[in-house]
């Protein structure tokens, strides 16, 4: 009954449903293509996530399908370029490299990188390619550097590698803490719900080294020391625990642990998190007492949580101030991890990743890997395999032979790009599928034109857990394939025929052999989706947890985790600290965002430093300014603003000319490999007074 | 509680509006301002409706049902004042909306073919600054849902209504366009807005391409 | 679409500091224009959006026009219509070398339009800078720059103890703090004395603070209305400024019934002098602990914050009230949710005209049974009216239900000027209908007022002589309608401005288009601006037809 969508639809000829490939939010849009091209896109009144709204990536960003630089045709290298090739040279060259360096090195020496951009049956096809066909777990996902941290976390607390609730929890909380996350920016469509729930009462902590827009809307603001994260956590709990806010009949009946977690929490009194994170004693007191008395709360995290080096502690902490409020597993008591990308969760929950099958079961699980073998009627390696960082650096020390980059920019994208760039040029033979030329394709020897999102068929899992349909609105440019049909098509040339027609199939697949997605059918998920674990009967789980974790005893397991320093601090020579985010108008890389008229809206990036810090650096407004880490130096125009807390800088990541991630260092957190992004220590300086030696753009070493 | 609508009685919570209540129960009252996702406004009086023992027709959009309340949504006088209305907002327009808009669409529903009023009609002004989104002033009704939308759905408090009378209408910050104000480019006034006075550029240019080629 | 920015404001300021409004209007007092760099400001300072601040600053006439030094502001009230010539305001034009809603050139001098100063009494009206004259030679005086105020009304009561033409006392206050629980003087006092509100509708004061006491809700408030945009009344003004202390008190046991502890006036910009007077009043009474904390040593407390409009009709109505007094656009909201539920910053808000919260020292005083004894007739108390400048004796009157408009306009009036003989009154403002001569023995009360399409309102009696023409007034107060028509609602938007359009010409006017015109305002405007304007124009086209030029 809503009028204006009407207007909308009625203006071209056709209207397609689909779910839209920006961030994990998850917005269900309607496509209206028309003669071939996206003519307009709005939001679905329906859409579970996003309600009949969504924002400026997802409405207007479609440009970039039909931009001329699309790659319409296979490439293969060609001296320093590349030459126009069919699929069937592409494929023979895949082929013949791939069983070479099978032959000399072992299944080892060849890696692959899904794309937690594509769908889950991509991955599913592109994890089957590398695991049947190739016959290697060395298979990874760009999960890896986002959320990886939130996915282990998540698991060794509670069970279930995802969200607890749904945003629907977010209007139903009473107060929520939002922690390393600018929402507004990165998730608009879930900040703006989160924005709307502040303005009509929810009371609103936002955490964050910046004072993001949501702070203007919030009860309380805390910007702390970045990397402290984990003692803004202990000190809140130390709160709940010394005010006797906790919920005892949740911590005795429902988990484990608690009596260690106490005692770790004794050492972190609110003085002693003031003097770690630099948040004044009083406000983490207040922080604990809006979360804890509120009826119902909720915890928002971002990648600022994640992408540090103690990124997965810091989320089992959270779990645990959960766990000791009882503020898990009804309406409005969510942990919600804002998830980075649309298929983030989906693309690790397929076994994208080097360590597990779909559904989080360990690769070295005899029965798991028997019904696997049974099923693709090959034998499997119960090795592990390398994760993202892992195959960078067995690259660099010749181990690693080749690499299939499925939709992943990561000469761009990933941390310490010179060292990127040394082990894709270590590689013998390098494969990627794509739909446009990157920083990453420079370093290809062959190059598959492949499809985005508006083009192919499937489904993306949102950062509710929510697997939703995906469909084709436009088909690909030129002779540019849909990945799945690549990946299967590639597989079978491999010698293993996948028998998946569809992605359908590969759904009736996925629901075969993973229980969480036992009653996922393509009819099932019709308009609203489904958020797993699905049991055979079609029923979903919006709330997980309501009676019982879904660990092995079914208890929530409290871990003590210490804070500890994160892997750069602050010195003499590097007196900053860089913190890296996301701008509202791109998009990651860039690739998509940067090829339509989001440019315009935003032509380019800047570093943020407070008021103080460029006083004392003698910069001005939009000077140019060098800013150098021990791995790297770029320059950038300087934008002044007290957003930002003194001592710290911020820039985006979107822009290659800028190349940010030269800045970003090795430093990965502990227990997932996700790098550190969130804390560079830097040194900042007019380009006006550069000296005569000033060091290139590129890499210390 | 239960009230009657059009003589079949229909359960409904308290708090419920008769907008709603016709509409739960698959009823239908043409409405300009309404948008379900915002609070109700009570501006556009397009949805006025019969309620047995009220004094005049009511706004259904904007009235409580009350127990054993009986509505009628084909009451003459409601009806009569509805599209006196359309035809009012017809009146104030240099150009007859186009036929996909919701005012062409409610306009049709009440059989408002024309309008006999003469008189000022807003004055063209159009915006094309931003990259997606146009701003034609001059279809502006004043019905608030863009700037409603952008208030209540984004937050981002870049739209408000301007002047008053007459000659109200809508303005992006201070009055300098979408990209000049804290637009967020979200799209939802476009959306909402039921006369193409924001319209997505795009669909404004396929528009005129199409009307081009009919000729 | 205000709730979220009513949310945003409250967030950031204690709900008595000035409004964005409030510094928009002394930015335009001080340098004669708000340009887009001040609204930028503003909104930083004030922590709202842009936009918002500058749908404000398009919304209020004291704001939109510019200003120069000499900023001269021309009444055009329908007493001053009245008694002025058509030409008047084009003469000061010229006089002054400006044009209308224009600045001189050298910035000296602007001219602008204004409804109503509140000196019916002596019209024409004209307000030069904060000099109102009136009266004979007023344009003469613009012109030569010698303006001086004009002076204020006579006053009389018809009534032995006069209830609202009297001074402040407080012994309200002191009998209700000394003698009586809240609940007492709510339901004992206020709803037994069937205080009606003198605002237009009428509505019981005492039921009105029982909504607002039984809302939930901790903080509440207590609202007079100080916005008496109607033209041809100056009731509310005469009390603002002479008994400053009878509303005070009038506020402050509303306070105490209620349970609140702060109160407002708005005062409409066109008062200037009501302002200050008030806000010294306020001084006044806090110094003598009849404000503020622990009244006369007991545990209530109240506080009242004086605030300016910035040139509106429409904000006299209690949403669009609220609004300009949270500094917002003052647009019409869709009730429910009402005040007393939902008012100042969502809270439960209580809102009565000044002359109404005038009357509660009184009954607060000597008890509901003094006050309903006051009047002979059905209704309780008494009432101000006051008669504009055609009288022989203009000024405000103090009078008991029930007379007949005859005996108020011929007896005590003293009939029109130079026995001149009455066409016709217009009773309660421009939402009130007229009343040809043939029915002056029509009794003054709600009822019967009521029922020859007539309305107590706020109170004027503004009587038209044999020389007016009945089209001009039509156009006159369809004009005055259109623009200031808040914009909210379709019907009053675009239905005012087109019945405006059809008397603006030579050209005759369709009765049967008019008449389904007038049915669309009535029965759908949201606020009584629409629907109320129809009313004077139906008693035209009832009892002067002929005049109106009709086809």
């Amino acid at each position: 009954m809503v009028q204006g969508n009407k207007a909308m639809s009625k203006t071209t000829e056709s209207t397609v449903s689909t779910t839209c490939g920006y961030c994990g939010v998850g917005c269900r849009l309607e496509v209206h293509p028309q003669d071939g091209v996206i003519a307009s896109i709005s939001p679905a009144m329906d859409g579970p996530a996003n309600k009949g709204h969504t924002c400026l990536k997802g409405r207007f960003a479609h440009q970039f399908t039909r931009s001329d630089e699309r790659l319409t045709t296979p490439l293969i290298r060609d001296g320093d370029g590349f030459r126009e090739a069919t699929w069937d040279e592409a494929f023979e060259r895949i082929v013949s490299e791939f069983t070479r360096i099978k032959s000399e090195h072992g299944p080892n020496a060849i890696a692959g990188l899904a794309s937690s951009r594509a769908t889950n049956e991509d991955c599913w096809a592109m994890q089957r390619l590398m695991r049947a066909a190739v016959g290697t777990n060395n298979i990874d996902n760009c999960s890896r550097v986002c959320h990886s941290p939130t996915s282990f976390a998540l698991r060794r607390c509670f069970g279930y590698s995802g969200a607890t609730g749904t945003f629907n929890d977010i209007e139903a909380a009473d107060a929520a803490i939002l922690i390393g996350a600018n929402a507004t920016e990165g998730h608009p469509v879930v900040g703006a719900r989160i924005k709307q729930a502040a303005i009509n009462g929810m009371k609103l902590v936002t955490v964050d080294p910046r004072r993001i827009e949501l702070a203007d809307y919030a009860e309380l603001h805390c910007s702390m020391r970045p990397g402290t994260n984990a003692a803004v956590i202990l000190g809140i709990a130390n709160v709940v625990m010394t005010e006797g806010l906790t919920d005892e009949k949740f911590i005795a009946e429902r988990t484990e642990g608690y009596e260690e977690f106490a005692a770790l929490l004794a050492e972190y009194p609110p003085e002693e998190a003031e003097r770690i994170t630099g948040i004044p004693a009083d406000d983490i007191r207040a922080a604990a007492r809006i979360y804890a008395t509120a009826e119902n709360a909720c915890l928002i995290w971002g990648l600022g949580v994640t992408e540090q080096r103690y990124g997965s502690e810091v989320v089992q902490l959270m779990c645990g101030l959960a766990m000791m409020t009882g503020k898990v597993g009804r309406l409005g008591s969510a942990l919600l991890p804002l998830r980075g990308q649309n298929n983030v969760q989906g693309s690790s929950d397929m076994g994208a990743v080097p360590d597990t099958f779909s559904g989080y079961r360990p690769v070295s699980d005899e029965a798991v890997a028997t019904m696997f073998e049974e099923r693709w009627g090959t034998s499997l390696s119960r090795e592990k395999g390398l994760t993202i960082p892992q195959m960078f650096n067995a690259a660099v020390a010749g181990e690693l032979k080749s690499m299939f980059i499925f939709g992943e920019d990561v000469a761009q994208t990933d941390p310490n790009t010179t060292h990127v760039i040394h082990a894709l040029e270590s590689l013998e033979f390098l494969v990627c599928q794509d739909i446009f030329m990157t920083e990453t394709t420079k370093y290809a020897d062959v190059i598959l034109p492949a499809s985005a999102f508006l083009e192919k068929h499937g489904t993306f899992t949102n950062a509710e857990r929510r697997l939703q349909m995906v469909d084709v609105a436009i088909s690909p440019p030129g002779d540019a394939r849909t990945d799945f049909d690549i990946l299967t098509s590639l597989s079978a040339a491999l010698g293993h025929e996948m028998n998946l027609a569809t992605p359908e199939d590969a759904m009736e697949e996925i629901a075969a052999l993973t229980p969480v997605f036992a009653g996922v059918t393509y009819e099932r998920l019709g308009r609203d989706g489904l958020c797993w674990p699905v049991e055979a009967d079609g029923s979903d789980a919006k709330i997980l947890y309501a009676e019982t974790f879904a660990n092995d005893n079914g208890l929530g397991k409290f871990n003590a985790l210490p804070y500890r320093e994160p892997g750069e601090v602050a010195d003499e020579e590097f007196p900053l600290i860089l913190v890296t985010g996301r701008r509202l108008q791109h998009y990651n890389a860039g690739t998509m965002t940067r090829r339509t008229k989001n440019l315009e809206l935003l032509p380019s990036d800047w570093l943020e430093i407070h008021p103080d810090d460029a006083a004392r650096l003698w910069i001005n407004e939009d000077d140019l300014v060098s800013v150098r880490s021990h791995h790297g130096r770029i320059e950038i125009p300087a934008r002044i603003t007290d957003r930002i807390e003194k001592g710290n800088v911020f820039t985006a990541f979107h822009f290659p000319e800028l190349r940010t991630n030269l800045l970003i260092g090795d430093s990965v957190e502990v227990n997932t490999g996700c790098p550190e992004y969130k804390v560079v220590a830097v040194d900042v300086r007019a380009m006006s007074e550069a000296p005569s030696d000033t060091p290139a753009l590129v890499a210390a070493d | 509680m239960q009230v009657m609508i059009d003589g079949n009685a229909v359960e409904v919570e308290p708090g419920t509006t008769l907008l709603e209540a016709i509409q739960g129960s698959g009823g239908h009252v043409a409405s300009l301002c309404y948008d379900e996702r915002l609070d109700p406004f009570g501006a556009c009086r397009v949805c006025m409706v019969g309620v047995e023992g009220a004094p005049g027709p009511l706004p259904s959009c904007t009235t409580l049902c009350r127990e054993g309340m009986e509505i009628s949504t084909t009451d003459e006088t409601a009806l009569r004042v509805a599209r006196a209305v359309v035809e009012l907002v017809l009146s104030e327009l240099p150009e007859a909306p186009g036929e996909h808009t919701a005012l062409a669409v409610v306009a049709k529903q009440l059989n408002v073919t024309k309008t006999r009023w003469t008189g000022a009609v807003h004055e063209k002004d159009e915006d094309l600054r931003h990259p997606y989104l146009a701003f034609r002033h001059e279809l502006c009704i004043s019905c608030g849902r863009c700037v409603r939308a952008c208030d209540e759905v984004q937050g981002a408090f870049a739209l408000t209504v301007t002047g008053r009378g007459f000659s109200s209408n809508v303005a992006a910050g201070v009055d300098s366009g979408f990209a000049e104000s804290s637009c967020v480019s979200c799209g939802a006034c476009a959306d909402t807005c039921p006369t193409d006075a924001i319209v997505e550029l795009r669909l404004l240019e396929l528009a005129i391409e199409r009307n081009g080629s009919g000729e | 679409m205000a709730s979220n920015l009513i949310k945003l404001t409250r967030r950031h300021h204690p709900v008595d500091a000035p409004t964005a409004l409030a510094k928009l209007s002394a930015i335009v007092a001080e340098t004669g224009t708000i340009t887009d760099e001040d609204i930028r400001t503003v909104a930083t300072d004030y922590q709202l959006p842009e936009a918002s601040v500058y749908g404000i600053a398009t919304f209020y006439d004291d704001l939109i026009a510019p200003r120069g030094k000499r900023h001269v502001r021309i009444c055009t009230g329908t007493a001053c219509f009245e008694a002025g010539d058509a030409d008047s305001a084009q003469r000061i034009c010229d006089g002054l070398g400006v044009g209308m809603g224009e600045v001189s050139d050298d910035g000296s001098v602007s001219v602008a339009e204004t409804v109503c100063l509140g000196f019916c009494h002596s019209s024409p009206a004209v307000r030069d800078n904060d000099v109102i004259d009136a009266g004979p030679g007023v344009i003469e005086r613009v012109i030569e720059g010698t303006t001086v105020q004009a002076p204020e009304p006579p006053m009389r009561s018809l009534l032995a103890d006069p209830v609202l033409t009297r001074p402040g006392t407080w012994a309200g206050l002191r009998r209700a703090l000394a003698e009586l629980t809240p609940e007492d003087l709510l339901h004992v006092e206020a709803k037994a004395a069937d205080l009606r509100g003198r605002g237009g509708a009428a509505f019981p004061a005492g039921n009105k603070w029982e909504f607002a006491r039984n809302a939930p809700g901790e903080q509440k408030y207590i609202v007079a209305n100080g916005d008496e945009g109607d033209p041809g009344s100056y009731i509310d003004k005469y009390l603002m400024e002479q008994s400053p202390e009878l509303l005070l008190e009038g506020l402050a046991l509303a306070g105490y019934a209620v349970g609140s502890d702060q109160g407002f006036v708005l005062v409409r910009s066109e008062y200037p002098q009501s302002t200050i007077i008030l806000r010294e009043a306020v001084e006044q009474a806090k110094a003598e602990n009849l404000l503020g904390d622990n009244i006369l040593g007991s545990d209530f407390s109240f506080n009242v914050t004086i605030v300016e409009g910035a040139g509106s009709y429409v904000v006299g109505e209690e949403t669009a009230l609220l609004a300009c007094l949270q500094g917002l656009r003052g647009t019409v909201s869709a009730r429910p949710p009402f005040p007393a539920e939902r008012g100042v910053y969502e809270e439960p808000t209580v809102v009565n005209n000044v002359e109404t919260l005038c009357n509660v020292p009184f009954i607060a005083a000597q008890g509901a049974e003094a006050f309903r004894n006051l009047s002979p007739g059905d209704s309780a108390g008494s009432k101000l009216v006051c008669f504009n400048s055609a009288f022989e004796n203009p000024g405000m009157v103090e009078i008991p239900f029930g007379l007949t408009v005859r005996e108020l306009c011929e007896e005590v009036a003293g009939g029109l000027k130079g026995g001149a003989a009455i066409k016709a009154v217009q009773i309660g403002g421009p939402l009130g209908g007229i009343l040809p001569a043939s029915l002056l023995d029509t009794p003054f009360d709600f009822a019967p007022l009521a029922e020859v399409g007539c309305m107590v309102g706020h109170g004027s009696i503004l009587a038209f002589d044999e020389t007016t023409d009945m089209r001009s007034l039509a156009q006159h107060l369809l004009r005055f309608g259109a623009h200031e028509s808040c914009g909210k609602c379709f019907p009053c938007r675009i239905g005012l401005q087109r019945a405006y359009e059809l008397f603006s010409d030579d050209e005759p006017v369709d009765r049967v288009a008019l008449e389904e015109l007038l049915e669309t305002l009535e029965l759908g405007s949201l606020c009584a601006h629409g629907s109320g304007m129809p009313a004077p124009i139906r008693s035209l086209l009832l009892h002067f037809p002929d005049e109106l030029g009709l086809r």
